[in-house]
């Protein structure tokens, strides 16, 4: 057995490394395969690295199994996913098949542990080394104002990875990443094939390719040819009677191909030039036309990459305002799974608030695309919170999107109104934001002047109330604004005691509860009394922002 | 009779709670994509429970699952189109019997992860282990770091790097 060296070991890393994402392609496959098959020691190595694999799988469900048991005493089915498999058991239990005798022709028996090795009972026969694993090869990272073909079998989603596909778009523009590193926006009507994680093929349709150095050799098929790329940015279009037309703006590209009386064609294009490729294949050059494509790709690239800017701002905000001591609650809404019955709550720094259980709510689409939200429109949707804190002064903050206004009131957050210093935070249903705190001489009310007309109704809002014990002071904002004042008349200590957000369970004077008719995606109480500016950062960094269609309108 | 199912059924459940990680682990070396692992888990756990009653009690659980699940991998090569499996017969089987061999190391390679995991620092602990949740993916791990894919893939590949090492050195230690 021959020892590995640290150049080999580098190597059989990047090798497994592919293979747990999938992404490892088939010559390499067969290399690992062979090493595996005759180093002992790369077999060790392997079998360690995927056994961590798993191990961090476990840990992964770990965690979350940590999270629902720390979370409030809820009767939700917070099922740990660890133990999905287990389900089948549980199922085969109910269904009274416990003890079905035959199954397989196969014998298990309990021997020691080794290995079964009867090839006389292979139920398979000889393995084909065809059987490789299917690659990814792109994902799908952006993409504005689309729709897919209706012939088009595959309709992936924003952030889905890629396998060799077809993608087919009516119209709007998608931005498809390539492993090896070029980056696609293709622009519909278009027909694009993605064949490997350097390659695709254009039938139909506009495309823009910015490709970067490590991806030098990017090739696109078309239909007389096909483009090399040479570490550049270039436009391709194909027209539907069979032309195509390539813009090079930066760098060189290759054009190579044949026409129909099977003379072959190279086309050297540097930056500022373009070719038109006839049907039957005949290249010639062309000036470099202003097309209208560019443009309104450059447009949405921009508004895309702003885009991404104002997410990667939020994302910092987001990580401060966890990381804040005087974040008493913090639920940023994102990154849960679709499923998930357990809201996060983000304070790092107050470990003594706990989980959220969600009940009967689902998950949506938050302010802008990809960001998660939870939906509150039955009259049970609620989450359970445990809030064990008493505070004196505080701020409420909420982006919320209210649907329609209850005739009482739209709950944001509510504690039983029963207990001294328990706390209400909602919309009226004149549209007022009201705080309504238990004192000694019963419930008051602070109202704010009406923020919800129905013009403001179906649209995300930012809401703040800060109450101010030293001041005493219950000022309201809107989008960042101060919105109205009030005198506080009666402070007290403000309680949560059977919190319950997007829900209130008992309204005074009523007896059933009542639920939100909207959407929340991001949450937080905090220790203290926020000033306008700290408030109106947290709407400017947090505002949705729309990103300009500018392609359907541009559309030759 | 009754109540013999009954016993017997609960000692299948504390059976599969303390083995199913480990019979997840073993066809996972055998299944290298997680989502197909999962998928012949699942149907291995299916068989398990079916075939119980031949299981005797007292005997290697753990030995007497993973030749169910040896099974059923062999068995999931024929029946997709695109196979879950990768790996030709051969290899597989000596995969296996490597991993027969090294179960106790495993074991302790497994409770080293842990202690490896919380060496990490926070965005990449997050990220990980983000990546490895179930029904996570790359773009999943990416947003929840503050990453773009690409670099997430990479930071994926340093961080599988630095836990390997920093098990096979903190087995290195003990042993010393």
């Amino acid at each position: 057995m021959s020892k590995l060296s640290d150049k080999d070991i580098l190597e059989l890393h990047e090798l497994l490394d592919a293979l747990v994402e999938n992404n490892l392609p088939k010559d390499k496959l067969i290399r690992l395969e062979n090493w595996i098959s005759d180093n002992e020691e790369v077999r060790r190595y392997y079998v360690e690295f995927m056994d961590m694999s798993a191990s961090l799988r476990h840990y992964a469900e770990e965690l979350i199994s940590d999270d629902t048991e720390s979370s409030i005493e809820e009767k939700s089915n917070n099922l740990i996913s660890f133990w999905k498999p287990f389900l089948a058991v549980a199922a085969v239990l109910i269904l009274g098949i416990f003890f079905n005798q035959e199954f397989l022709n196969v014998s298990y028996n309990t021997d020691a542990p080794k290995v079964v090795r009867n090839k006389e009972t292979d139920p398979t026969g000889p393995v084909q080394r065809k059987e490789i694993i299917v690659d990814t090869v792109a994902v799908l990272t952006k993409s504005v104002g689309i729709t897919w073909d209706e012939s088009a079998n595959f309709r992936p989603n924003l952030g889905d990875t890629l396998e060799p596909s077809t993608l087919k778009l009516a119209k709007g523009l998608t931005q498809v990443e390539f492993l090896q590193g070029a980056t696609v926006v293709l622009e519909g009507p278009v027909e694009f094939s993605l064949e490997n994680p350097n390659e695709g093929s254009l039938s139909y349709g506009k495309l823009r390719a910015i490709v970067p150095k490590v991806a030098t050799g990017f090739t696109i098929s078309v239909p007389k040819g096909r483009v090399i790329d040479l570490g550049t940015d270039f436009g391709l279009h194909v027209h539907s009677g069979g032309s195509t037309e390539l813009f090079v703006y930066q760098g060189n590209v290759i054009y190579e191909g044949e026409t129909d009386s099977g003379e072959s064609i190279t086309r050297e294009v540097s930056g500022g030039e373009s070719i038109f490729v006839d049907p039957y294949g005949n290249a010639n050059w062309v000036e470099m036309p202003s097309e209208p494509f560019i443009s309104a790709a450059d447009l949405a690239f921009r508004s895309m990459e702003e885009s991404q800017r104002r997410h990667a701002a939020w994302v910092d905000l987001s990580n401060s305002i966890s990381a804040d001591p005087k974040t008493l609650l913090y639920f940023s809404f994102d990154n849960h799974s679709p499923w998930s019955r357990i809201l996060r709550n983000e304070s790092l720094a107050n470990s003594t608030v706990q989980n959220g259980a969600i009940v009967g709510c689902s998950w949506s689409e938050g302010r802008w695309s990809g960001k998660g939200a939870l939906s509150f429109k039955r009259k049970d949707d609620r989450v359970r919170l445990k809030l064990p804190s008493h505070l004196k002064s505080a701020t409420f903050s909420a982006w919320l999107k209210i649907d329609s206004l209850a005739q009482s009131i739209s709950p944001i957050i509510c504690s039983d109104p029963s207990t001294m210093g328990s706390t209400c935070w909602s919309v009226n249903g004149n549209g007022q934001i009201v705080l309504r705190t238990r004192t000694a001489k019963g419930n008051v009310f602070y109202e704010s002047a009406v923020a919800f007309r129905s013009d403001k109704l179906n649209r995300w809002a930012h809401v703040a109330t800060t109450y101010n014990a030293d001041d005493k002071m219950i000022s309201h904002y809107v989008n960042g604004r101060s919105f109205s004042r009030e005198k506080l008349i009666d402070p007290v200590i403000l309680t949560f005691p059977k919190a319950m957000l997007g829900h209130s369970s008992s309204m005074p004077g009523a007896n059933s509860g009542v639920a939100l008719n909207g959407s929340i995606d991001e949450f937080g109480i905090f220790e203290g009394v926020y000033d306008e500016e700290k408030i109106r950062r947290i709407y400017e960094i947090g505002r949705p922002f729309k990103v300009p269609n500018a392609v359907s309108a541009r559309l030759p | 009779m009754k109540e013999n199912v009954q016993d017997r059924s609960s000692e299948l459940v504390q059976l599969m709670m303390k083995y199913q990680r480990r019979i997840f682990a073993y066809i996972h070396t055998l299944v290298p994509s997680r989502s197909d692992a999962e998928d012949i888990l699942q149907e291995a756990s299916l068989t398990i429970c079916e075939k119980f009653s031949d299981f005797e009690s007292g005997t290697n659980f753990y030995s007497w699952a993973c030749q169910i699940s040896y099974w059923k991998v062999r068995a999931a090569r024929k029946k997709f189109a695109t196979s879950k499996v990768v790996f030709n017969q051969e290899v597989l089987d000596v995969i296996s019997e490597t991993r027969v061999e090294l179960e106790e190391e495993l074991d302790n390679r497994h409770g080293a992860l842990s202690r490896c995991l919380g060496k990490l620092n926070d965005r990449d602990r997050r990220m990980v282990l983000t990546r490895y949740e179930s029904g996570k993916n790359v773009t999943a791990a990416a947003q929840a770091s503050g990453r773009t894919i690409q670099g997430a893939y990479k930071a994926l590949n340093r961080i599988r790097k630095t836990l390997f090492d920093c098990v096979s050195f903190e087995l290195t230690t003990e042993k010393a």
